[in-house]
């Protein structure tokens, strides 16, 4: 029995080396390799690039204005992650076996139906941008990387989408709020909180999920693992693994350190629903 | 031999970003051209290869891989989630390479890492009917299913022969490791 699964693991490997694994097929060579640590589950891909790297003659330059666009978006990259003395930190954990795959589909079947079956508040608090509500007082120190990062996607996107967050009756929903952007052109997003409670990343963090029309409700897009370290006003930017078409939901749920690439949907505080 | 970059852009040292684009930037163009299907995907391919090797260059192992083939492995990760995002496989009109006389190449940007000479000296020990098949998959970057038809070749043939490739590929790579590790 071992041996047929490590084989099978094997065979998996190869397989997301040379022609990618759906969700599905993520999601069982994830279960495989925990059951199996002993594969390296990198060396099949360095095999495989090797062979492509062996044969492969760069004849060309990258052309004048791909390298600008590049280059443009390595100082804008860079400038995130220029380290500042604020609170909440974005901590993303692209780990291998996130990367692309999916979940169990039968743990998430039904999973907004259950959702929706929790008592969804709608909180509309936002104040910033009334005209008769000026804005709160920050009571913790601004994330001004993130945020003015976050600014100047929601001046800049022709396709922005913002949404304000649904609490749910979990507990660490209990007063928090804020909305999420997101441009699907620039394939960038941020979500913005105020009063969801600080957490110990060695106990449990914070994922994001996006939940695509043109791909499988099932298996959402992990859009990142996450921190809130102080309580306050707190900007995120979304760190998605697939490229997104068409968001129609984003959720927000605890999981175990480090992140999950199936939730169990148990701790679920904030959803943000395109309608 | 220059020095690795991605342990300077793992740093955030901005000037080691532009010196990757300069060192490897026709690597990935080549990359992103040959599995991609028309120009403007190889480009939106060259931007999301660069952005994910700006948030995984603190992954570079240089006792495990060389630079260029820890690049080339994440650009080939970009480039199979964007084709099955998309649902359709590449062609390879325009760049396809006749496998007969495909040599190893050493390029006039980069020098061509040892470990690439040992994957290619690797496949050099299949039978050549394996090492079209691998070829096709790894450097044609055609499903497994279509190199099935394409050589009307069993599946499950198609899948043995390369395992067997990558497997030989990923113990001639390991050897010096061991070797290395052996002599400490």
């Amino acid at each position: 029995m071992n041996g047929a699964s490590q084989d099978q693991a094997i065979e998996m490997l190869v397989a997301r080396a040379t022609e990618g694994l759906d969700e599905v097929q993520g999601a069982e060579l994830d279960a495989l390799l925990e059951r199996h640590p002993e594969l390296d589950d990198d060396s099949f891909e360095l095999a495989a690039a090797a062979i492509d790297l062996a044969y492969t003659l760069p004849d060309q330059k990258l052309p004048a204005a791909l390298r600008e666009r590049v280059a443009a978006q390595a100082a804008d990259f860079f400038e995130q992650q220029r380290p500042s003395s604020e609170t909440a930190e974005v901590v993303s954990f692209p780990s291998r076996r996130a990367e692309g795959t999916g979940a169990d589909p039968g743990r998430w079947l039904g999973w907004l139906a259950a959702a929706a079956c929790l008592a969804l508040a709608i909180l509309g608090w936002w104040p910033e941008r009334t005209a008769t509500a000026p804005p709160q007082v920050i009571a913790a120190p601004r994330v001004t990387t993130a945020e003015q990062a976050r600014d100047e996607l929601i001046a800049r996107a022709g396709d922005l989408l913002q949404l304000e967050w649904a609490a749910t009756e979990d507990p660490a929903a209990r007063g928090a709020g804020g909305d999420v952007v997101w441009s699907t052109e620039s394939q960038r997003g941020f979500m913005r909180f105020r009063g969801l409670p600080v957490n110990d990343p060695s106990l449990e963090q914070y994922q994001l999920w996006i939940f695509d029309a043109e791909g499988d409700e099932r298996f959402p897009v992990d859009g990142g693992v996450f921190d809130v370290t102080e309580p306050g006003e707190v900007v995120v930017e979304i760190d998605a693994k697939l490229r997104v078409a068409r968001p129609t939901l984003f959720a927000v749920t605890i999981e175990k350190p480090g992140g999950v690439v199936v939730s169990s949907r148990e701790r679920l505080p904030l959803l943000a629903e395109v309608s | 031999m220059p020095a690795d970059l991605l342990p300077r852009v793992a740093s955030g040292e901005p000037r080691a970003a532009e010196e990757l684009m300069d060192r490897y930037g026709a690597l990935i163009w080549s990359l992103a051209r040959r599995h991609s299907r028309r120009s403007a995907d190889a480009e939106d391919a060259v931007q999301e290869i660069f952005l994910a090797l700006w948030k995984n260059a603190d992954r570079f192992d240089a006792s495990r891989a060389s630079e260029p083939t820890f690049i080339t492995m994440i650009a080939r990760r970009r480039l199979i989630d964007l084709h099955r995002h998309k649902q359709r496989r590449p062609p390879t009109e325009g760049h396809e390479a006749d496998l007969e006389t495909l040599t190893d190449l050493r390029s006039g940007d980069i020098e061509v890492k040892a470990e690439a000479k040992l994957a290619s000296r690797a496949l050099g020990t299949l039978k050549p009917r394996e090492r079209e098949v691998v070829l096709l998959s790894t450097y044609q970057g055609m499903s497994h299913s279509e190199i099935a038809n394409h050589v009307d070749m069993p599946l499950g043939t198609v899948k043995t022969y390369i395992r067997r490739g990558l497997m030989r590929v990923r113990e001639a790579l390991e050897q010096p490791k061991q070797a290395a590790e052996g002599a400490t």
